[in-house]
């Protein structure tokens, strides 16, 4: 095949609907890929299975789906196909034009161009605007899966920016478990919350070939494509057909609660459950981080931060007890996260999920350490089972 | 079945539909128009930009 391209019988294109296009460089320069690949963050070609091959012949008709390269040597290149006289389609979307069109005539239509254009196109300054066009869509088309995927994508992609709000990650979330719920056969919906979610749910590891790549990409003496957004947790997390739980033995390290409260809240901690709402049954991955609030930093040369949480009753946890990493450098401010995973059981109801976190910080100003507990809970939707109608 | 239940199950769908159509190219047909981002560069390539070149078109995910 890499013959004929030379040759330029034929030309090659991808198109990948991953969140983060970055992480498709690095897999295409670990492959030598040499052929474009373009990015469809919102699953704009509304694709239900990948990989996928289309033959497209020069009038870009669609001429076969090739499962195996023969029928693409021996009949798709040599063969000349009737020239339908097809016109052109659009060009980029112009961005302005689609604002003025939208503020004008604030249809689902127009709200929904806008929104596409702009999460594909636009950039990390207009994410607020990106995100309000979906939310305006989906107002206007509330049953519409495919809106309610691409707000999870601009969402997540706030998240990931210097833009971020609080919530943004579950609502990305509870974005994509809408689109899923709406459209169950959707398979990139359904990857996107498995991305992050438990490894029970997981049909393989998304992302644990990136350490191979750098380290192949750099024994031909080149250097990796950097990716802004490393894969971490979930991402990196193989499948497992087993739950394993915590010893029982494990005990809480204030079990008395004599640690000072940090009433001021001066680390932020935001959680996040994957999927939005779990099933009876099975587990749930819960997303946890923890950020200074800017007033004050971590401590590092203390002992590191630990995280307890509670097993509601019926339910396992992966593990109740757990110790967040810090870097070697004496201070820091870092967001510091955690996952782990729950299994729910059959009966289970919506649950909160109790625990708190003990810390050394110091205060930027005036210096002064601290060690301080931090209580919090994490609220678990369970999905209601669908009651079978009854036969007429 | 309740009058309500009837009701409900002649209420039209909303606007959009709730499945969008699903990608399914139809051999013979021409492939649907896309214009999307190089992610080496940024730049816009769309189905037109292959126009007079036979290409195959690979749908596939790094993961």
């Amino acid at each position: 095949m890499k013959e004929l391209v030379q040759q330029e019988k034929i030309a090659l294109c991808g198109i990948i609907q991953e969140q983060h296009p970055e992480r498709c460089r690095l897999f295409a320069q670990w492959h030598q890929f040499d052929w474009p690949i373009l990015h469809d963050p919102i699953n704009q070609i509304p694709t239900t299975a990948v990989p996928m091959v289309v033959a497209i012949d020069e009038h870009g008709i669609v001429r076969g789906m090739p499962r195996r390269p023969d029928w693409v040597i021996n009949e798709f290149i040599g063969r000349t196909y009737p020239d339908p006289k097809r016109s052109n389609g659009p060009e980029k979307p112009n961005l302005k034009q689609l604002r003025k069109a939208a503020a004008t005539q604030p249809t689902a239509a127009n709200q929904r161009a806008l929104a596409e254009a702009a999460t594909i196109w636009g950039s990390v300054d207009t994410i607020d605007e990106t995100i309000a066009a979906w939310e305006h869509a989906l107002r206007l088309d509330p049953g519409n899966a495919a809106l309610h995927f691409g707000r999870g994508v601009a969402m997540r992609m706030r998240f990931e920016s210097r833009r971020r709000r609080d919530g943004d990650f579950q609502a990305a979330v509870d974005s994509w478990g809408r689109a899923l719920e709406i459209n169950p056969n959707q398979y990139i919906y359904r990857r996107r919350i498995e991305q992050y979610g438990p490894r029970l749910m997981k049909p393989y590891s998304f992302y644990d070939w990136v350490a191979r790549a750098r380290k192949d990409i750099v024994a031909r003496g080149e250097k990796p494509v950097k990716l802004p957004v490393e894969p971490d947790g979930a991402e990196l997390a193989g499948r497992s057909r087993d739950f394993g739980a915590d010893s029982a033995t494990v005990s809480q390290p204030d079990q008395q609660g004599r640690i000072l409260r940090d009433k001021q809240r001066l680390v932020r901690l935001s959680t996040v459950t994957v999927p939005a709402k779990a099933r009876p049954g099975r587990t749930v991955r819960l997303h946890l981080e923890f950020v200074p609030d800017g007033s004050v930093h971590w401590n590092n040369e203390a002992s590191p931060a630990q995280v307890w949480l509670n097993q509601p009753d019926g339910w396992l946890l992966e593990k109740r007890l757990f110790e967040l990493k810090q870097p070697p450098e004496p201070e820091s401010s870092e967001p510091r996260r955690m996952e782990l995973e729950a299994k729910l059981p059959k009966n289970a109801k919506d649950t909160t999920i109790t625990g708190y976190a003990l810390y050394y910080i110091c205060e930027n100003a005036g210096g002064s350490c601290m060690f301080l507990r931090r209580d919090f809970k994490i609220p678990i939707r369970v999905a209601r089972p669908k009651s079978r109608q009854k036969e007429r | 079945m309740k009058l309500i239940t009837i009701l409900a199950c002649l209420l039209p769908m909303s606007s959009s539909a709730a499945q969008e159509t699903a990608y399914r190219p139809a051999v013979g047909q021409p492939h649907p128009h896309f214009v999307l981002p190089n992610i080496e560069n940024g730049k816009a390539v769309s189905l037109d930009s292959f126009r007079g070149r036979k290409f195959l078109l690979f749908h596939f995910a790094s993961w």
